[in-house]
């Protein structure tokens, strides 16, 4: 039964087991891993499939093709409702070890199916047996059409990534612990694309109560620090100004706290 | 071309036996020749570099961005339409070429957004990708789109993906879609041809379908109507070819096919009923074809089609109930709308206006207009010949029937609402359409001494393709959504930029997820998206956020609204001050009636929450602040 017409069926499932193993661990996302994975998750579940449900039958290259790809999606989205009526959540293992079972389980199928039909095959294989032989010229035009349009993604996203409107600085201030409002963090980031150097001046019921100057802070870098209030029972108010430099006369960014809740009284204005 | 034998022997090794006959067969060398289809790859990815240099353009705001993308897009689509209306090309250049045209197509849409996420439903569902990963779980809820957590087969896939490459949600879904684009144009292809047993008409039908007005820019985006599509059109394949093999593998196309439809149920819902209206009308004409014309036929889909009524029912009671509510008043207030018109007590929609007011150029509607003319010139050739040659084919009949319903579909244009589901038909109504325009084209023969008709034919169809997809891309996607730009107000993918990007992920990492909050229609994207926040709305939730935002001081009653929603945090954005909106509205749709539809929002409708008492402000980058609402959910 395992002769040579399930080689391919034998080599699927060691593959995969290749594969698993190297798809298991942990890795930053890589062209291999990419690679790796859309051959593992989309490409050999529905070369197996397509072996064991059309054993021999008299599928065109394109239709094979389609069939291998499509069941392949499938099963990936099939699978999702059976991993999660399973006891284990939807994770990456899930997948791994969902997919391996299908590719082994498909593979036992094939090569049974397949040594099943097996007189059909030899027939076919003789018959169909043709060699491609490709037209360089053609090829190399190929290659330069796959290199142009990698040139054109590149183009598009090196200026989709290039600033074309001015950057931003976030500031922010919260509670350290959801409980008190007396002990808060404050914080900003620096999105404006380059260097800058920035005030920040804590200024609680009307007074200035801390400054940090001179922050020179680069691009996507962030300060925090912690400010602890005296408890009250006042609802004041901590207001954190913070200064762009050089220009420190109005504050860049503005955030406030109210260290307790008073009830909100607006005055009342006509519908809008 | 004779060519020796194994290079290497076998020796008697049984084993290899069959092999050895095998490779003897191969003595005769197939010289795989391409034809045109190296050349026309190479104009075609000259297109797409100038696409990307006409988005790059963009970005900068520069005017003769526009012009670049129509002419990249001219480019990238008239060589396919040259060279597949010609006779004498093999079937395999012909599934090349629609391959790389459908491909070169997506491409456009992933070079408008080449980092990320920019249309309003691929946030939708990367929240449902997200959620998926962040808790191992199926069906979370989701505030952007309530049934989106109910169909997650494109999750599956950018999930699956996402999780074992370690690539984003947005390179997961960008790869996940490519294959499935893959899938779909084989497959229409694959229809076609078993249809009709023409290469020459499945190659111009899967052109033709390409010129929908939704396949370039909608039908590319992450959401599931893409992936849906091309399982529904795998499933027509199998259950056409599952009709006609005769080889005993009935059985195993069956399997395919029931793996086929049931991921189109789990996908999307318009495309699950959309098919089994498709694959009822199938089985009503296998029933009527033999009784008119007294012939045998393929018993039809009958089986399958009611086994598919069971399935997606239960999928919809079992699962996906919201659906129906989700479902129901798009189509009943567009027939409302319809209703009202043709009563005379509504005036129709003006065509080619925004609602900020701007008007297409002239050149676009003529375009439009000369598109829509260039289809409904071909139908009646095509239905003609259909009828002349292939009245006894019942493929071919059923696609006619639903060519038909093309013309009925454009009334819908005339309002509002019903353009947006006539907008969206357009995806399914071209499958059999593509098929009748393609009929007429390659069948209708003038007499043998009016020769000029065949250059002409040569000649025009790919200028006709060409005004097809131009004008379908009018119709069907906005001017400012076509090319990158800089900000605009509410303008969806173009409202999308860094500031409000980096706001929401500071929002998932600092204030933890599912926070009740109310934004502008940009924010509540990114915020429920990156920042996995729980957004309120009116038609979720109730709670009116375009009267609390239209307020120019937030009033108990408008405290009692936010109470109501238990909203947690405001999103204050001071840019929708800066002018009218270029969408349907800065919060939601229909919230023209609580503001001057001809100005921009006064500043004080989001600076109202700077004054309230007890209401901190916890975060400024500029344009976007958030209000901490506590004091307000204390109050009475």
């Amino acid at each position: 039964m395992l002769g040579h017409k399930s080689i391919d069926l034998i080599a699927v499932p060691l593959v995969s087991i290749v594969l698993m193993g190297f798809l298991l661990q942990d890795g930053e996302a890589s062209l291999v891993r990419t690679i790796a994975t859309l051959l593992y998750l989309f490409v050999l579940p529905g070369y197996v499939f397509v072996a064991a449900t059309f054993p021999g039958k008299n599928l065109g290259g394109a239709e094979r093709l389609l069939y291998v790809i499509g069941s392949g999606l499938c099963i990936i989205i099939l699978g999702i409702l059976l991993i999660n009526i399973s006891p284990w959540p939807i994770t990456k293992v899930a997948w791994i070890w969902f997919v391996a079972l299908v590719i082994w389980i498909c593979s036992g199928l094939a090569i049974v199916r397949r040594h099943r039909a097996q007189a059909y095959i030899e027939r076919r294989l003789v018959q169909q047996g043709v060699r491609l032989q490709f037209i360089w010229p053609q090829i190399l035009m190929l290659g330069i059409a796959v290199l142009i349009t990698i040139g054109a993604i590149w183009l598009a996203r090196h200026y989709a990534q290039q600033p074309h409107t001015s950057g931003f600085t976030q500031l922010w201030i919260l509670p350290v612990d959801q409980s008190s409002r007396d002990v808060v963090r404050v914080g900003f980031a620096n999105y404006e694309r380059r260097t800058e150097v920035y005030t920040v001046r804590a200024i609680y019921d009307g007074t200035i109560i801390r400054e940090w100057s001179d922050i020179a802070l680069d691009y996507e870098q962030t300060w925090e620090e912690r400010i602890e209030l005296e408890p009250s029972t006042q609802a004041n108010m901590l207001v954190i100004e913070l200064y762009l430099q050089p220009n420190t006369s109005r504050p860049y960014r503005q955030v406030f706290w109210w260290q307790n809740l008073p009830t909100p009284t607006p005055e009342p204005s006509p519908t809008p | 071309m004779r060519r020796s034998l194994a290079p290497f022997s076998f020796g008697d090794v049984a084993l290899f036996t069959v092999y050895r006959q095998w490779w003897r067969a191969r003595d005769t060398t197939t010289v795989v020749d391409l034809g045109w289809f190296p050349t026309i790859s190479i104009i075609c990815s000259l297109g797409l570099l100038l696409s990307a240099v006409a988005g790059s353009l963009g970005r900068i705001a520069n005017p003769w961005s526009t012009s670049l993308f129509w002419t990249s897009v001219g480019i990238v689509v008239l060589p396919f339409g040259v060279r597949m209306i010609q006779e004498q090309v093999s079937r395999s250049e012909r599934i090349c070429l629609a391959i790389t045209m459908s491909l070169a197509l997506y491409l456009v849409k992933i070079l408008h957004s080449p980092i990320y996420f920019t249309f309003p439903d691929e946030f939708m569902h990367w929240r449902t990708a997200s959620d998926i990963m962040r808790t191992g779980e199926l069906f979370q809820y989701n505030s952007l789109l309530l049934v989106s957590p109910y169909y997650p087969g494109l999750e599956a896939l950018a999930a699956a993906l996402s999780s074992v490459s370690g690539l984003s949600i947005y390179a997961s879904g960008v790869i996940s879609l490519a294959i499935a684009r893959i899938v779909f144009t084989l497959s229409l292809f694959l229809f076609y041809e078993l249809a009709t047993k023409s290469t020459r008409i499945a190659g111009l039908a899967t052109l033709i379908y390409m010129t929908n007005a939704n396949y370039v820019f909608f039908g590319s985006q992450f959401a599931y109507e893409t992936l849906s599509l091309p399982l529904m059109a795998l499933g027509f394949f199998v259950a056409l070819r599952r009709e006609h093999v005769g080889d005993g593998s009935t059985r195993t196309h069956t399997i395919l096919l029931f793996m086929a439809f049931g991921s189109v149920i789990i996908t999307h819902h318009l495309t699950t009923y959309a098919l089994l209206g498709f694959l009822s009308f199938w089985t009503l004409v296998s029933w009527v074809m033999p009784i008119l014309t007294k012939r045998p036929y393929p018993i039809g889909p009958g089986g399958i089609t009611l086994l598919m009524i069971v399935a997606a029912m239960g999928w919809l009671v079992w699962v996906a109930s919201q659906t129906v509510s989700y479902l129901v008043p798009p189509f009943s207030n567009a027939a409302v709308e319809m209703f009202n018109m043709m009563m005379g007590e509504s005036s129709s929609r003006e065509l080619f206006k925004a609602s900020n007011g701007t008007v297409a150029p002239l050149l676009e509607r003529v375009t439009g207009f000369g598109s829509v003319l260039f289809l409904l010139g071909i139908l009646p050739f095509g239905l003609w010949q259909i009828w002349m040659r292939y009245r006894t084919n019942i493929m071919v009949m059923v696609c006619a029937c639903g060519g038909i319903a093309y013309p009925a579909s454009l009334a819908l244009r005339l309002s509002s609402r019903g353009a947006e589901i006539s907008n969206r038909s357009s995806e399914f109504i071209f499958m059999p359409l593509a098929l009748v325009l393609a009929i007429g084209i390659v069948e209708f023969k003038l007499w043998k001494k009016f020769d000029w008709f065949e250059r002409v034919r040569f000649w025009g169809f790919p200028v006709w393709m060409c005004v097809v997809l131009m004008g379908g891309i009018i119709v069907g996607w906005a001017p400012w959504a076509r090319v990158p730009g800089p900000y605009v107000v509410a303008a969806d993918t173009r409202s999308i930029e860094p500031q409000g990007i980096a706001d929401a992920y500071w929002v998932a990492e600092n204030l933890g997820p599912n926070n009740r909050i109310i934004s502008d229609r940009t924010n509540r994207l990114l915020m429920g998206s990156y920042g996995l926040q729980r957004s309120i709305t009116s038609y979720g939730d109730g709670v009116p956020v375009a009267y609390i935002y239209f307020a120019k001081t937030l009033r108990p009653k408008e405290q009692d609204f936010l109470r109501k929603g238990q909203v947690r945090y405001v999103i204050a954005d001071r840019r929708v001050s800066d002018g009218l909106p270029y969408a349907s509205g800065y919060f939601e749709r229909g919230e023209k009636a609580g503001r001057d539809p001809n100005k921009p929002l006064d500043p004080i409708t989001w600076m109202k929450f700077n004054d309230v008492a007890g209401v901190s402000r916890i975060f400024d980058s500029g344009d976007i602040r958030i209000h901490d609402m506590e004091a307000v959910l204390a109050g009475p």
